[in-house]
């Protein structure tokens, strides 16, 4: 026999299951940033190559979704936690919930339609990057 | 490094003057709390009771606090000393450290009555309010008395050392915020008594701990089990509640282990 | 008068703060990705900001805030599962993540600052 689940006993669950997770794709992330592609030349061209890989769309994907309701989830536990704020709590909570859903729709729209402008690309110049290739030629 | 210094002291009397600041409130003089300050010859392993009561006596008599006992048993003289919840009976000047002045206030995120006297009665309806007590639906008048396992006492023997002093409760910032909230004293009398083998109504405490003010607003925080001075696990006691909440028990395998119904089978 | 912050309250307070901090750049984060949508001249000048020394320096900010919270994520879900008791356990564990977090900030910081330094040299 076993009594009903208490409400809440699912957000403390999933907030410390969302975070596990978190750190691993957060780690990934700065890995892909900082080594694999190099944060000065994250041009339009490199997201392009980048999210040609399904692998990369889906990382970004999964650390977008599960952010945001970590986060939402984590703002919640904190409003709860003013007696004040708590009369209020169905305003607070949906102003939060609308923010974490109009994130997370505008991001997965963004990784899911993202497809790169064919010949676009060439035509732009980054200063950044000319800045870079003129250091480059002192050397 | 208190412990050392206690000793040097009782080796050789070192006698000083320290300034101890005291939390006032007196409704019937002035609506505000105010700080007086009040400069003794004090010894370093004198206890901060001792010195509320020589304030009481020979300094100032309006004075209020709540003593009883003097030995740690009673829990009524908690109190903030240096920014920590803990027992005036128990804490020595030598605790704090240096030549600064010792703060005294009362507990925090309570009504204040007079004073270092606070009212407890919200404190302890939390606590009743868990029903931290054995329900034995079977269980006869006349019959043996319910016992427990060695194994299952020792699960909660950490717990059953309370002494109702709410040092914990009102040390934790969730409190603060939200006068609602159980408390830590509630929660390990409700994982006291949910651990406990000879409870059947577990379920009942379990819905009460559950809600908006019980387990979740714990944050691991910890400054319960620092204010302990009974050195509860307090933070631990509350883990276990989240821990069943989270589990569920069996009931049939909770309830199998009573050891009255197979002693009575033998005899 | 204060009820004084241990060890304890300190790593909750850094624990909120940096978690309401993070979200914040999460949304803002995302918003900004929707230069990707408009066109790859919008694109590269947003990128752009990412190479100013402020943003440079602010990133390591942001560093240190995910290493404060995710380790001390860590540390509250040791503390809540382990069983261990926690009186002295907790106040151990933060010292491993405040010892953690220094050890992990310092390549980090090297490696974000040093396209800073390199633009600087050259």
């Amino acid at each position: 026999m076993s009594y009903k689940k208490v409400p809440g006993t699912f957000a403390w669950w999933f907030q410390r299951i969302s975070g596990s997770f978190l750190i691993i794709l957060i780690f990934i992330h700065f890995i892909d940033v900082h080594f694999i592609f190099g944060v000065e030349n994250l041009e339009y061209e490199t997201v392009a190559e980048k999210w040609n890989k399904p692998f990369w769309r889906i990382m970004d994907a999964l650390m977008l979704v599960f952010g945001m309701i970590h986060g939402a989830n984590g703002i919640e536990s904190i409003l709860l936690d003013y007696k004040k704020i708590r009369k209020y709590k169905a305003y607070w909570f949906f102003f939060i919930r609308a923010i974490s859903a109009v994130t997370i729709i505008i991001g997965s729209w963004i990784i899911v339609t993202f497809s790169p402008e064919e010949g676009s690309v060439a035509k732009y110049e980054s200063p950044v990057a000319e800045m870079r290739d003129e250091s480059g030629s002192h050397e | 490094m208190s412990i050392l210094v206690n000793l040097r002291s009782r080796q050789g009397f070192i006698e000083m003057l320290r300034v101890f600041r005291i939390q006032r409130f007196n409704p019937e003089r002035e609506p505000n709390q105010w700080v007086d300050e009040y400069t003794l010859e004090v010894n370093e392993d004198d206890k901060i009771l001792d010195i509320l009561l020589k304030i009481r006596d020979e300094v100032d008599t309006t004075l209020g606090f709540r003593a009883s006992c003097a030995h740690g048993v009673c829990g009524s003289d908690g109190m903030m000393i240096d920014g920590l919840n803990r027992l005036a009976c128990q804490t020595f000047v030598g605790d704090v450290p240096g030549r600064k002045p010792i703060n005294i206030a009362p507990l925090k995120g309570v009504p204040v009555e007079k004073d270092l006297i606070v009212d407890m009665d919200p404190l302890l309806d939390k606590v009743k309010s868990v029903n931290p007590w054995v329900v034995a639906k079977e269980h006869k008048a006349g019959e043996r008395e319910l016992l427990m396992s060695q194994e299952d006492f020792e699960k909660i023997e950490d717990m059953t050392k309370c002494i109702w002093c709410s040092c914990c409760t009102t040390s934790c910032p969730s409190l603060w915020s939200d006068s609602d909230y159980l408390g830590p004293q509630a929660l390990v009398m409700a994982a006291r008594f949910i651990l406990d083998t000879r409870n059947e109504d577990a379920e009942k405490i379990i819905e009460k701990v559950g809600g908006l003010d019980g387990v979740f607003r714990c944050h691991t925080i910890g400054n319960c089990t620092d204010a302990c001075p009974r050195d509860i696990d307090v933070t631990g006691a509350i883990a276990a509640v989240k821990k069943v909440l989270l589990q569920g028990i069996d009931n049939e395998d909770k309830f199998s282990n009573i050891v009255w119904e197979k002693g009575d089978e033998k005899e | 008068m204060r009820y004084s912050i241990k060890e304890g309250m300190l790593s909750w307070l850094l624990h909120r703060l940096t978690g309401i901090g993070i979200f914040i750049f999460l949304i803002i984060h995302v918003m900004g990705a929707i230069y990707l949508k408009i066109g790859p001249e919008e694109w590269n000048h947003h990128v752009e900001l990412f190479n100013t020394p402020f943003f440079r320096v602010a990133e390591v900010g942001l560093m240190g805030a995910i290493l404060w919270h995710g380790l001390n994520g860590l540390r509250i879900i040791i503390i809540d599962f382990s069983g261990i008791r926690t009186s002295h356990f907790a106040k151990f564990l933060f010292w491993i993540i405040v010892f953690l977090t220094i050890l992990l900030m310092l390549p980090g910081t090297y490696i974000l600052l040093k396209p800073l330094f390199e633009g600087v040299a050259g």
